[in-house]
């Protein structure tokens, strides 16, 4: 998965417009950053990616860019 | 992370299995009634050795739903700002069933063992144990079930008691039911999975409210003949994990709760006496768990992942189970689902699951089904069963 990808993917799990998902993004002002978007990247970070969860890693992000950093070594 | 059985040295679950001629000497000599009355076969070795085993077989289920339904379209109208079509694709659930105030998970496992022991067809005085699986017991003590033994007018010899288990409490029922009769403890079982939990909902809590319906389940499991094909239940796989303790919890409904200042005290800005869910850690303990568990049941089971028939996973909530199946790699059309008109029914979602797949003939005589429970404790477990007792003659 590339980083564009990642973002797509993410804006789809969170339900948000691929726009406002950019790596500076506060996720606090995403409104699908809530419990059942987290469940969402939890599934796109375990199905696509492969990376074991750390939900108290999940939990501490606070951009876009950190939930990236969680999977860079799977990202291309 | 594929989810075949792994190579592996160890014996297959039959190989594995002691000779089950001392289990079929105690089953026939003590539990076959209607083979008592006719053939004095206590004294005769050939004679009971000729006689097929019997094993444990689930023989009937039923299950019992409150009337209230509390529906996506309910929800969103007591608060705008929900979304009915997110609330469906995030849950798969469209409605919940919700027990009246004053209606306890003894008054819905009452109402499914009645249904049930009508179906059935059998004699009520014929049942010599009673389980109900339940977290939402009508009092912390007595036991309900003892309470149920009474209310179901089963007989006084009847041995009763609860298990405290959420989800993964249906399976440890037929495990423990499938120890006590194939070892001659009892002869018929009466298995019951009731829970509300409803009743320590918080109506502004989304996380749980959309999730969460009550229900009961009834199941008889009796032995059956069984000649050379696998057990009907079983083999079996279980897994704790009590670090997640707090993940799924209601924090003031027992002892450790006394210790707060009345019921009323906040908790993670929480009423202490409200069930709390750490929905991210609970997916994350799932897919940690589940599909290695299943990989583990196959290979005690020495079975292949083409040889199941069916999936009953535990009935948590869509998203989730449809994530677990791909990570799993069942096929869609070997994966039951049955929640979308009660919700998450707790212990009772595989049983109401197993009954519906029958109805609908998704489930027919002599399937290889799978059943996998995993939830609240953390507590899990997995078991293989062949419907009705007789595997099929195609396979």
């Amino acid at each position: 998965m590339t980083r564009t990808e990642f973002l797509e993917e993410l804006a789809l799990g969170l339900n948000e417009d691929p726009e406002d998902v950019t790596p500076e993004a506060e996720l606090e002002s995403l409104a699908g950053w809530d419990s059942t978007g987290m469940l969402g990247v939890i599934a796109m970070l375990d199905g696509d990616l492969g990376v074991t969860i750390d939900v108290d890693r999940l939990r501490s992000c606070r951009t876009v860019q950190d939930l990236m950093d969680l999977a860079s070594d799977k990202l291309e | 992370m594929p989810c075949v059985a792994a190579a592996t040295n160890r014996a297959t679950a039959k190989q594995c299995l002691p000779d089950d001629a001392p289990l079929r000497r105690t089953s026939c000599v003590n539990y076959r009634q209607d083979l008592a009355d006719t053939e004095p076969v206590e004294e005769n070795p050939a004679i009971t050795s000729a006689v097929p085993p019997r094993k444990a077989s689930i023989t009937a289920i039923a299950y019992h739903l409150p009337l209230t339904s509390l529906t996506n379209d309910d929800l969103v109208r007591e608060y705008p700002d929900w979304d009915v079509e997110k609330i469906f694709a995030k849950t798969g659930i469209s409605c919940r069933r919700i027990a009246a105030p004053d209606q306890t998970a003894g008054d819905l496992a009452l109402e499914a063992g009645r249904e049930l022991i009508t179906a059935w067809g059998g004699r009520r005085d014929d049942i010599d144990l009673l389980i109900l699986c339940t977290q939402t017991p009508d009092y912390a003590l007595p036991t309900t079930a003892c309470i149920l033994q009474d209310r179901l007018g089963l007989s006084t010899t009847c041995a009763a008691f609860d298990l405290n288990l959420g989800c993964s409490g249906f399976v440890y029922g037929l495990a423990i039911v499938k120890g006590m009769l194939e070892t001659g403890q009892a002869g018929r079982a009466l298995l019951i999975n009731a829970e509300t939990y409803s009743k320590w909902i918080d109506p502004d809590d989304r996380s749980v409210r959309t999730i969460f319906g009550d229900g009961a389940a009834a199941t008889i499991v009796e032995l059956v003949e069984c000649s050379d094909g696998p057990d009907p239940i079983g083999p079996f796989v279980f897994g704790t994990d009590g670090r997640g303790y707090d993940k799924l919890i209601v924090h003031g409904s027992g002892a450790r709760g006394l210790e707060a200042p009345g019921l009323a005290c906040l908790r993670e800005g929480r009423r202490a006496d409200r069930l709390f869910m750490d929905g991210p850690e609970i997916f994350t303990f799932t897919i940690r768990t589940v599909p290695r568990t299943v990989r583990s049941l196959l290979e005690k089971a020495g079975l292949r992942m083409a040889d199941v028939d069916l999936f009953v996973f535990h009935q948590a909530n869509s998203y989730m189970l449809e994530h677990l199946r791909k990570q799993c790699r069942i096929p869609q059309e070997k994966f039951f689902l049955s929640l979308e008109q009660y919700g998450n029914t707790v212990s009772s979602t595989i049983p109401i699951a197993l009954k519906d797949a029958a109805d609908k003939g998704a489930l027919k005589d002599g399937m290889r089904v799978a059943v996998v429970g995993f939830g609240v404790g953390y507590s899990w477990a997995a078991a293989t069963l062949i419907w009705n007792g007789q595997p099929s003659c195609g396979e």
